[in-house]
Formats: structure tokens, C-alpha cells, sequence
């Protein structure tokens, strides 16, 4: 009747309440208190024996069982429609992103090489060896003629006849990636 | 305890992305829990199965709302004791009233799959239970069937956490008084 740490940490420690330091506490104090001890195991005891859910719950009858499982089968058709996208949306929403990152990227590349590629093919067309070395630091002068070949190589694959022509598609593919993903949205 | 909570998890996944099984299996696995506690606190066995559809209802509707870091069951608890505070409030009944028509729900199972001596010592566990005062079955049946932390127990009561502690262990003293007077000793 003296000691009252049952009721301060004793319940708080049984419900796994206690942090690490407190609950270290009170178990020397269980160690020390014999009060403390023999609520704290009269309690594991009961609450395993009689306060379970087999004995202190309750069966709805068959008929409640049947309206709520009906109410809960119900309220899905009827939220299902608004709900599924959302949840789409939420799980799948990094793909499109992912996606809209590599649309720019390729963009991106696409159009510096196409940029290359045309002051490539200036320079093959005009330009000497030495000053095509000054505008591309990367490209040493003796590799101008393979690099040539490169810059002439993605010109092709792009299907463009004339290098003025160049801006038109890559705008659109640009913008298909972003209307995609908008769309997706 | 974790296994359950994971499955828990799964299981409002599944509810959650519009399977109905997800529902279902957590219905199955907690409404005795629920059940228990709605009948024990209104003593009614129709009233406490119409709060029991409203409560899984409302947690329906909330699910969206539902924070992962609390356990299911204590969630569900706290949606089923707003539907006792509801029905305490708009029935206007009185606490003593209550205290009595506890009294008789002990009687009133039917479960069948439950053998004799089970039944008996769940009549007699259950006649303590109702012996309680409110207050105190209030925060035992939380605790025990609910398995609801004492803080969250006290946030629903809107009481400080020494007043809750201070009811469960009023309860507990109770309870062992009750069931020693009908002859169940716990400790020995
Ligand atoms: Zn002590």
C-alpha cells in the first residue's frame, strides 16, 4: 500500500509505454520492491487468463456480421470510381516523373549533338582543321575527320536532309514528354 | 504483437486499394474485440451492434486518415468509444444505469463454439467487469480488449495520463475483488 510506482510506471512499463532508461528503473525497482513485484505478476497473470479477447469479447449476431460486411462491400463499389485513380496516381506517380527526366535528358542530348553536328559539318564544308580545334577544346585536329563522320552519322539518323531544318522535330519531341506526363497527371 | 501489426498493414492495403477482403479480414479478426467492448459499455445488444456497423463505417470513411504509426486496433478502439461518448450523451443515461444493465450482459451470450467450463468463467469474468464503475470499465476494456496505450486512453477520456492509470488501477483492484468473491483467484 506504501509504494505507488506500480500506478506511476508499473502499467506504463506493461504496456511497453517506458522508454528505454525508465523501464530499465523499473525493473530494478521490481527487484528491490516486493509490493511492486507481486502486483506487476498478478497482473501478467490475470490479464493472460481472463482478460482476453475470449473472454471479454462478444459475436455479433449472423445478421450484423451480414449488414456491415454488405455496408463494407457497398461503400467500395461506391467510392471506387475516384478512390482507384488517386491510389494509381499515388503508387505509379514516379514512373511518368522518371519518365519526364529522360525525355529531357534525351532532349537535351539530342539537341547539343544536332548543334555539333552542324558546326561539324560547317567545318567540314569550310572551315580549316586548326580553327575547328579552337571552337571544340574536346576534339583534337587530328581526330576532325572521324569526329566529322560522328556529327554526319546523328544528322542521318535524325532524318534531316537540310541542317536549317534541325529545331522542328526536336521541339516536338521535347514537348511530346511534357504532354505526356501532364497528361498522365 | 509485430507479426500482427503487419498483418494488420496488409490487410488495410488491401481495403485501402478497393479489395473488399481487406475489409473483411480485419472485420473478422477484431469485431469480438469491438463487440465486446460496445456491449459492455451500453449493456444493449442491439444499440451496441448498430454503433459496432457504424464504427467499422466511420473507420471506412477515415481510412484515408488512418496514421501507420498507431496500431490498427487502437485506431478502430478510438472510433468506437466516440460512439459511446455519442450514445452517453444523446441517450442522457445514467451512469448508474449503466452500471446495472452491465450486469446482465454476462448472461446473455450465445455463442455456441464455446464449451461449458469456458462459458462458465467467461459469465463470471464478465459479471466482475460490470461491477465496475464506468469510468474504470471504461479505461480496463480499452486497455485489455483494445489494447490501446495510456496515452492514447487518456487523450479519447480528455483526462491527464495519472487519472487514467489512476482508474486502470482502481479496475484491476476491483476486478481481482470481484473475482475472488466468486470464487477465481489469479494469484494463488
Ligand atoms: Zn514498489
Amino acid at each position: 500500500m506504501a509504494c505507488n510506482k506500480f500506478e506511476e510506471q508499473g502499467l506504463l512499463y506493461l504496456s511497453g509505454e517506458l522508454g528505454k532508461s525508465d523501464a530499465a528503473e523499473y525493473e530494478s525497482h521490481l527487484s528491490a520492491c516486493e509490493e511492486c513485484r507481486l502486483e506487476t505478476e498478478s497482473y501478467k497473470r490475470e490479464s493472460a487468463l481472463f482478460y482476453t479477447a475470449d473472454v471479454l469479447g462478444e459475436t455479433p449476431s449472423p445478421a450484423a456480421d451480414a449488414a456491415i460486411l454488405r455496408a463494407g462491400e457497398n461503400f467500395k463499389k461506391a467510392r471506387t470510381p475516384v478512390f482507384m485513380p488517386m491510389m494509381f496516381i499515388k503508387k505509379y506517380a514516379p514512373v511518368p516523373l522518371f519518365l519526364m527526366l529522360v525525355m529531357v535528358a534525351v532532349g537535351g542530348y539530342v539537341r547539343y549533338n544536332s548543334m555539333h553536328a552542324e558546326n561539324l559539318r560547317a567545318n567540314l564544308t569550310g572551315e580549316t582543321a586548326e580553327q575547328f580545334a579552337i571552337t571544340d577544346p574536346h576534339h583534337g585536329a587530328a581526330d576532325m575527320a572521324a569526329a566529322g563522320r560522328d556529327g554526319l552519322t546523328i544528322i542521318d539518323s535524325l532524318g534531316i536532309e537540310d541542317s536549317n531544318a534541325a529545331p522542328r522535330p526536336l521541339g516536338n519531341l521535347d514537348m511530346e514528354g511534357v504532354v505526356t506526363v501532364s497528361g498522365g497527371e | 504483437m509485430k507479426q500482427q501489426a503487419n498483418d494488420d498493414q496488409l490487410l488495410f492495403d488491401m481495403w485501402l486499394s478497393g479489395d473488399s477482403k481487406g475489409f473483411s479480414g480485419l472485420y473478422e479478426r477484431y469485431r469480438s474485440r469491438v463487440f465486446g467492448f460496445l456491449l459492455r459499455m451500453t449493456g444493449d445488444r442491439e444499440i451496441a451492434e448498430d454503433m459496432l456497423q457504424e464504427a467499422f463505417l466511420a473507420a471506412l470513411r477515415n481510412a484515408d486518415h488512418f496514421d501507420r504509426s498507431r496500431s490498427f486496433l487502437s485506431w478502430l478502439f478510438g472510433i468506437a468509444h466516440k460512439r459511446v461518448i455519442d450514445y452517453y450523451r444523446h441517450a442522457k443515461v445514467e451512469t448508474d444505469h449503466i452500471g446495472d444493465t452491465g450486469g446482465s450482459v454476462g448472461s446473455r451470450f450465445d455463442s455456441q463454439e464455446q464449451d461449458l467450463s469456458n462459458k462458465h468463467l467467461r459469465a463470471l469474468v464478465n459479471e466482475a467487469v460490470a461491477q465496475l464503475e464506468p469510468s474504470q470499465r471504461e479505461v480496463f476494456l480499452l486497455r485489455e480488449l483494445g489494447g490501446v496505450p495510456f496515452k492514447e486512453i487518456a487523450e479519447m477520456m480528455d483526462c491527464p495520463i495519472n487519472t487514467a492509470l489512476g482508474r486502470m488501477r482502481l479496475a484491476l483492484r476491483n476486478m481481482r475483488k470481484e473475482l475472488k468473491k466468486r470464487g477465481i483467484n489469479g494469484v494463488q
